[in-house]
């Protein structure tokens, strides 16, 4: 733990490691939602951001099909590119991220608000082609990453709309309620980018973010020949750990690792993860769990078969055994299934965990109060101001 | 320099002009400092007496200026506010939410499923006393389980079946979930068969001897007990699993709901119940594909080199897949569609190892989680449907042959929800073409796969008993999705004010709900596949419902911002409207001081 800050995640961590029966993931398939929501040529390093993320999703093995990417502007394409149809991360230009093989789903003008709403939530024109829908279902792990300009508790779209913080959460909610993930890992790369994920009130849903309330999120480094900021500081630390220790999908390597690799001293401002929500120990959740796509596999003899009763199969194909033989066997089996539900108890203290976390967050009474206050204030001052400047006029 | 600009006397009058002078001069020093138009009180009073009071008002000029104020907020009130309310508020078609909450936690509908068992026992003299004893046992065994959706009814088949092959049929609509014969067997003791394309099961007893009559009889309506235990045991478990999340409602953010429904599930469990397979079903649940009306299944063959060149996966398909296919079309339709992709290599990341013993290169149960190359092999569907994978791939011919360890039959792996991979060994010379001979073992193990997605229960031999079992899992999961995605709405229409549910969502509410207690209806009749055309009904009215497009919720306004869209709009309108009033209020309430000052 570097930060003091983060001792509240050590102290999950020992908490939510008890229920251990629970930590296994239960999904079985991986999606992807990366989104860029920034326009202009000088947001190039946005871009470079989105694409990194898209690539090493790609590379860990989640197939195009389960990748929604929104690129809210072609910089590739962008006239005052040195190099035409290219983005770099990084000032070496050793990886063309806009190479031959890319799949942008939403691009330019279409990365919207509300078009990532809708996809969120589902809520698509019935035309909607299949690659632009999140099709998941409760057996699905969806990472989420955004990255752009934003405030507190809001992030811009196309420098003309924002989101904000409640949206998010709401979309988020909904997506609980219609069963439409198993585990989600919201990332989120922009200025006081923490304040993002403070409103969520779904459960599983795992968040990190690039800098705190009133903290800025820059970017790493410039390439003189392409004249931008090509890649920021907290994507460029999350990348170079991803790509020295996660080479492949078969990866051992835990979230818990990754935000441990988190140096706020570098990256310049103070990454936050909120683990209140989410209910599995960060130290036994693989990174790929969300960001790569490992299959959950059944060969024919140990899964396909494994649940039957094997003596009533061997009946069932013909082979006939005497009853007593047969009792004796059932009795086995019996007392075997005896003995397994002795523990139940404790088993199904450990399986009813359901969440209560906190509901919504923004409904305080007093903050409401102090904003009817300031309201009906500013309404005030403007009707004694017209007033007086009424009395000035008839005396 | 104009003071006073409401006296028109001021600049044409000589001797007005005049005294404004003497008292410019008098206050010159004082008017440097203040801005024109601001003088002290003496001034005012001076000034005044020199000013002539415009003349009264005459009556009608006060009344019609009451009236423009009357009309001004006439129009404010009866015009302005009903046309801003209206064209405000958020539309909320009313949604019978009581109803949709209730359907949500189960209430509504028992879900029962009553099987018809049809006994046969030709030449057994007392089956009817026999089918009392072992109904005694079942019922007995149910009411231990208190909350077991199935009941199962025994009934002695038509003894005249043979003379009027007519009258089964007839009754057919009742739906025999499964036929038990009572066969005398001396050879052997108590045993059963389970033919494997009827729903016909062979119970074999041993005869009587004349001298035990009643304890075989005894022992017989055990074992037939137990076997119907047996054949519908894994049904109910599954059946059971998929019922009981609707009680426990795990959508529920209402942290006081989660004991009640722990409870229930704890008075659920019958304590016999073993425990151990829960994690189990489980699995299995994971495995199944969600249920939709119709799938879409691709076969692709993967090979690592240019051969084979083609595949009979036409004939292949009709002669091996199609009666399967045909069989499940009671529960969803299928769609096909193949491809072949030559030199396709699995992704880097998997590395077989050679293995000296097996003289084969063999893949690890690792490798197999990410063999599929989902960067280079084309398998994203375009079709709407859940799209369901079977791949057969053949390795590169240095490659060959390449085994899975673990697998016992052969070397094919599932993978939960998505499909079934096949690896074919062909010798080292191939050929170009793969005939439907050779396809068949991969085709029996797709569709050992296909049912094992589709969740096909896999105990009894028999497959009609199989695809009723799945029929009735089926029609479970369809109300329960159907109930609970009703309840997710009603949730939500509760959380999020500010969205707009449009009439359409009202519409297919209703008739969600509508065709929920059809199925309902349909299920304690025992026709189950009715059962699962209705649930399927329901489930798409609320799903559609649910993803109404129009009901995204407004981008969220904080109430600051509301007050700055308003504020500049309605300031500068009502502060006028407000002040007139406030004007002839003190005017009304001045003359009346002056009229009871009169009298």
């Amino acid at each position: 733990m570097k930060l003091s800050a983060w001792g509240g995640l050590a102290v999950l961590s020992t908490l939510l490691s008890a229920p251990t029966c629970l930590a296994h993931s239960q999904h079985t398939s991986n999606w992807a939602v990366l989104v860029s929501t920034s326009r202009f040529w000088f947001n190039y390093r946005h871009l470079a951001n989105v694409l990194s993320m898209y690539r090493t999703v790609k590379r860990l093995g989640i197939p195009d099909s389960q990748i929604i990417l929104m690129l809210s502007d072609d910089v590739a394409c962008n006239p005052r590119n040195t190099f035409p149809g290219t983005v770099y991360n990084n000032a070496d230009r050793a990886i063309d991220l806009y190479g031959d093989n890319i799949e942008v789903d939403y691009r330019g003008y279409e990365v919207t608000v509300e078009n990532f709403i809708r996809l969120l939530t589902d809520r698509v024109p019935p035309d909607t082609p299949r690659s632009k829908r999140l099709l998941t279902d409760d057996r699905s792990n969806i990472f989420i990453y955004m990255t752009g300009h934003g405030g507190n508790e809001f992030l811009k779209f196309q420098d003309a709309e924002e989101i904000s913080a409640f949206d998010i959460a709401d979309a988020f909610q909904q997506m609980f309620e219609k069963k439409r993930y198993n585990e989600m890992l919201f990332m989120i790369d922009t200025c006081q980018a923490n304040t993002m994920y403070s409103k969520f009130y779904s459960p599983n849903i795992l968040a990190t973010g690039s800098s705190e309330l009133d903290q800025s999120s820059y970017s790493h480094h410039a390439d003189n020949d392409v004249g931008v900021a090509v890649i920021d500081r907290y994507t460029y630390f999350n990348l170079e750990y991803l790509e020295t220790h996660v080479k492949n999908a078969s990866s051992k390597h835990t979230l818990a690792d990754l935000f441990n690799s988190y140096d706020p001293v570098k990256i310049a401002s103070t990454p936050g993860i909120r683990t209140d929500l989410f209910q599995r120990d960060l130290k036994e959740v693989l990174i790929t769990d969300f960001l790569g796509n490992v299959q959950s596999v059944e060969v024919d003899g140990d899964g396909m078969r494994l649940d039957e009763d094997l003596l009533s199969l061997a009946r069932g194909a013909g082979y006939n055994i005497s009853e007593a033989e047969w009792k004796e066997a059932m009795r086995g089996t019996r007392e075997f299934y005896e003995a397994s539900t002795s523990d139940s108890g404790e088993r199904s203290t450990a399986e009813s965990r359901t969440w209560a976390g906190p509901a919504r967050v923004y409904k305080d009474g007093e903050t409401d109060f102090w904003r009817t206050v300031m309201s009906a204030g500013a309404v005030a001052v403007c009707f004694v101001g017209y007033w007086l400047m009424s009395m000035v006029d008839k005396s | 320099m104009l003071r006073r600009p409401t006296s028109p006397s001021a600049s044409n009058s000589s001797s007005s002009s005049s005294t404004v002078a003497a008292m410019d001069a008098k206050s010159a020093s004082r008017d440097a400092a203040l801005p024109s138009g601001f003088q002290d009180d003496t001034d005012a009073a001076t000034a005044e007496a020199t000013y002539k009071l415009p003349p009264p008002e005459a009556p009608e000029t006060i009344r019609t200026r009451s009236w423009v104020i009357a009309s001004f907020w006439i129009v404010a009130i009866f015009l302005g506010l009903p046309l801003w309310h209206a064209t405000t508020t958020i539309y909320r078609a009313p949604l019978p939410m009581q109803e949709m909450q209730n359907w949500s936690e189960g209430k509504l509908c028992k879900t029962e499923f009553p099987l018809l068992v049809e006994v046969e026992a030709p030449s057994l003299p007392e089956a009817e006393s026999l089918l009392k004893t072992v109904q005694h046992a079942l019922d007995d065994a149910n009411d231990f389980a208190a909350h077991k959706p199935h009941h199962l009814r025994l009934r002695l088949a038509a003894k005249e079946a043979k003379a009027a092959p007519e009258d089964p049929k007839a009754e057919k609509g009742e739906n025999v979930a499964c036929l038990l014969r009572l066969l005398p067997d001396s050879r052997n003791g108590f045993n059963h068969t389970v033919h494997s394309s009827s729903r016909t099961v062979d119970i074999h007893y041993p005869p009587p001897s004349s001298s035990s009559q009643s304890s075989i009889s005894a022992g017989l309506a055990k074992f037939v007990a137990e076997i119907l235990e047996v054949l519908f045991w894994q049904e109910q478990e599954l059946i059971e699993h998929l019922l009981l999340p609707q009680t426990s409602n795990p959508g529920s953010l209402n942290a006081l709901s989660s004991p009640t429904a722990d409870e229930a599930r704890d008075k659920k469990t019958p304590p016999a119940r073993p425990r151990a397979l829960t994690a189990d079903i489980n699995r299995r649940m994971s495995r199944v594909v969600k249920y939709s009306p119709s799938y879409h299944l691709t076969f692709s063959l993967f090979t690592a080199t240019s051969l084979p060149a083609s595949w009979d996966i036409e004939s292949a398909i009709s002669q091996y897949l199609t009666p399967l296919l045909s069989a499940l079309s009671p529960i969803s339709n299928f769609t096909i569609s193949t491809q072949v992709q030559y030199y396709a290599s699995i992704s880097s990341s998997v590395t077989p190892t050679f293995d000296e013993q097996l003289n084969a290169w063999t893949l690890k149960k690792e490798d197999l989680s990410s063999f599929i190359n989902s960067a280079e092999w084309p398998l994203a569907s375009i079709s709407n449907d859940p799209n369901l994978n079977f791949i057969l791939y053949i390795p590169h011919p240095s490659m060959t042959p390449l085994v899975i360890p673990s697998a016992s039959r052969s070397d094919s792996f599932l993978l939960p929800q998505w499909g079934g991979v096949t690896i074919l060994n062909l010798d080292h010379n191939p050929a170009s073409h793969l005939s439907h001979a050779t396809l068949k073992p991969a085709m029996e193990t797709f569709a050992t796969h296909l049912l094992a997605l589709l969740g096909a229960p896999p105990h009894p031999a028999s497959l009609p008993i199989r695809l009723d079992s799945l029929t009735r899992q089926r029609s479970a999961e369809v109300l329960v999705s159907a109930s609970s995605t009703l309840g997710s709405l009603q949730r939500l229409v509760n959380a999020l004010p500010s969205i707009s549910i449009p009439a359409t969502v009202s519409t297919s509410v209703r008739d969600s709900i509508r065709h929920l207690s059809l199925a309902c209806e349909e299920l304690r009749k025992g026709s189950f596949v009715k059962a699962l055309e209705m649930g399927r009904v329901a489930q798409e009215e609320a799903e559609k419902a649910f993803f109404e497009r129009t009901m995204v919720a407004q981008v969220y306004f904080p109430d600051e911002h509301k007050l700055a869209v308003y504020l500049p709009l309605l300031g500068p309108v009502s502060v006028p409207l407000v002040l007139g009033i406030f004007r002839e209020v003190k005017r009304v309430l001045a003359e009346r001081k002056a009229s009871r000052a009169a009298s």
